[in-house]
């Protein structure tokens, strides 16, 4: 019989009672924004200008404290709306360098709002003392008051079950993987979309650096129709057997268009894309396809995953 | 990944398509009260008195355990959209000493999705079981003046015939969820605040500019609740204000058991809460304890017009909580 049962609640045989289940006991679910001493809080992104910022593993109030594991994306931009918000932003972890991302990804590509929130498939995680910077870059427009969040959850010890452990594998997966956003390679920060003539082709290829590409899903942003076509150059093979229609067949933030099953690209690789303008005008295309950068070789991939892999039972349960 | 919420049909143990055994026992099913109650009407607020529908019900049938796996409801396209905005609703199980889903009556548009987008009681909450012949019982609310309010509703789900008791495996089956049933059951927590005069509804009314309100999400005694969704909605007085008409409100949401604040900064309203259509899922439940409470300050990002806020969770109650 298909089961119905809430996964929220188990049993406790030895008790004979219903009970919290045991992984959700020991968690809040948090908002995290950036830090403001205003209370209401909005981002101004001046037309044609950037701001930094930046977002902190939240304070706890606790003898140890808990990283920050983030799965979903949202933002509200008080002057365009949200379906029309034209804001770019660059996310890079301060402890490490690293970039989440190769460019500037259009933020709808990236972010959702809380009825349809993007979600990470691979968790973004602040550890301990650990902070993100942000950059927002207004790409066409005047300038807008900006808001973005991320959600997820800390961990408390309500229980005593809670140990350090946990917390160290969460923050070993941060060494392990984290995700990622791939653009073409065209533009700049402030300007990231390819810009294609009306009827032409773009071509661009992008090389993967830093750590093999698990490319998970796609998004694009653009003003126009247009078809898709990507190659991995090393081993000459096509994701998709021929163009594809961009409105048919890849996503939005809200609704992304996930891979059936992740294609890998290891780090030195390539992937072209081909871009068609099918509109028949002048066409800005942001192009994101989203996934995970995973940080160690190969081989050792799947025993590195191991045991964090719990991590991500809440996602793909969604 | 939502789970197929019914059994599978086709069975081929030789490699042969039939109909399996399991169809005649179970079958998906559509609840919906008699035609007779359909659709509810509740009259306008009158001075100080809500308009209030007649009970209508969702009845199991004689021969059958019903599990309700979603919720859909909706307005009949002549009410006044003031009234679709505030118009709440009252479900109370008969079987169970009338045990109430909510503690005060919740907004409809935040329990009752649409064809489409159901509100997933089996995804977001836990499915309700209903024994053959037992009732859920709902009432509306009018909160609104400005006119009558005419709601249908309707429940999707699964039928368990009372003759598949008669096989040993499936008879313990349901006689376990049956007593899970007992215990666990799903539930909508608003807040305990009556805004408006003489309402008798849990809103706050926010005049602008105003100080921030402080309102308190309360588990009683005996529940411990596992609170999965947010859903919201603002109501504004009239157009034409100065602020951030987008978002309208912001909030800070604190675990008063535990002093954490759940944000690190307030949380404005696209942000933070959707509707029973696609409701905002916590990325991790809050979990109440019993007589613990979650306590929201609500800041209101509108210049010069008020506007009445409405907030629930919705989630998951145990039954005589239990503290860790």
């Amino acid at each position: 019989m298909v089961s119905t049962l809430s996964k929220f609640v188990e049993y406790d045989k030895a008790a004979k009672r219903y009970r919290v289940a045991e992984k959700y006991r020991d968690r809040f679910p948090t908002w995290l924004t950036f830090e403001r001493s205003d209370a209401k809080l909005p981002l101004s992104v001046a037309a044609s200008g950037a701001t930094t910022t930046g977002m902190f593993q939240p304070v706890h109030q606790q003898r140890f404290s808990t990283p920050f594991v983030g799965i979903y994306s949202t933002f509200a931009d008080s002057t365009d709306l949200t379906p029309t918000s034209n804001v770019a932003v660059l996310i890079q972890d301060m402890a490490s360098g690293r970039r989440y991302m190769n460019r500037a990804q259009h933020i709808r590509n990236i972010a959702g709002i809380a009825q349809n929130p993007f979600i990470f498939r691979e968790p973004l995680i602040i550890p301990t003392y650990n902070q993100l910077k942000f950059e927002y870059y207004k790409i066409t427009g005047g300038a807008v008051n900006f808001r973005h969040y991320l959600h997820g959850w800390r961990y408390f010890d309500r229980s005593g079950a809670n140990d350090l452990k946990k917390m160290k594998d969460i923050e070993n997966r941060v060494q392990i993987a984290t995700p990622y956003f791939l653009s073409p390679e065209t533009g700049t920060n402030a300007a990231p979309g390819a810009v294609v003539s009306g009827n032409a082709t773009f071509m661009n290829s992008v090389k993967i650096g830093g750590g093999h590409f698990q490319m998970l899903g796609m998004t694009y942003v653009s003003t126009g129709t247009f078809t898709l076509e990507i190659i991995d150059v090393e081993t000459r093979r096509t994701i998709m057997n021929g163009a594809m229609s961009a409105a048919g067949s890849i996503g939005t933030a809200k609704f992304p268009r996930l891979l059936d099953v992740p294609y890998t690209v290891p780090m030195g690789g390539q992937l072209r894309m081909t871009l068609v303008d099918t509109s028949g005008s002048s066409n800005t295309i942001y192009l994101c396809l989203f996934g995970r950068l995973i940080y160690v070789p190969l081989r050792d991939v799947e025993e590195a995953m191991k045991d964090t892999s719990y991590l991500l039972e809440d996602i793909f349960q969604l | 990944m939502l789970e197929l919420p019914m059994p599978t049909l086709l069975e081929t143990p030789d490699n042969n398509l039939y109909v399996g055994p399991l169809r005649s026992a179970i079958s998906g099913a559509v609840f919906v009260p008699p035609s007779a109650q359909q659709p509810a009407t509740a009259s306008a607020k009158s001075g100080n008195g809500n308009g209030f529908s007649a009970p209508f019900v969702i009845e199991s049938p004689s021969d059958a355990y019903s599990e309700l796996l979603t919720l859909v409801g909706f307005h009949t396209s002549t009410v006044p959209s003031d009234v679709q905005n505030r118009l709440l609703v009252l479900i109370t199980d008969i079987s169970r000493g009338e045990r109430k889903l909510m503690n005060y009556p919740i907004p409809v548009n935040h329990i009752f999705g649409t064809p489409q987008n159901p509100f997933y009681l089996h995804e977001w909450a836990e499915p309700l079981m209903l024994q053959p012949e037992q009732i859920l019982m709902f009432q509306l609310i009018n909160p609104s003046t400005a006119g009558s309010a005419s709601y249908s509703i309707m429940a999707g789900g699964r039928k368990f015939q009372k003759k598949c008791m008669t096989n040993p495996k499936m008879t313990e089956e349901i006689k376990a969820l049956l007593q899970r049933r007992k215990k666990v059951y799903p539930f909508f927590l608003t807040f305990d605040n009556f805004g408006i005069a003489g309402s008798n509804v849990p809103v706050v009314t926010l005049a602008a500019p105003s100080s921030p309100a402080n309102v308190l999400f309360n588990a009683k005694r005996d529940q411990t609740l596992i609170l999965t969704t947010i859903m919201g909605n603002s109501v504004v007085a009239s157009g034409g204000d100065t602020g951030d008409t987008q978002e309208n409100f912001a909030v800070d949401l604190f675990d008063d058991k535990t002093e954490q604040q759940l944000n690190n900064q307030p949380i404005t309203f696209n942000n933070l809460a959707g509707t029973a259509q696609f409701p905002f899922v916590l990325p991790s439940p809050i979990v109440l304890e019993p007589l613990t409470a979650i306590r929201a300050q609500i800041t209101t990002l509108l210049n010069t017009t008020s506007q009445d806020i409405m907030l629930t969770f919705g989630g998951i109650c145990i039954d005589e909580g239990i503290e860790f």
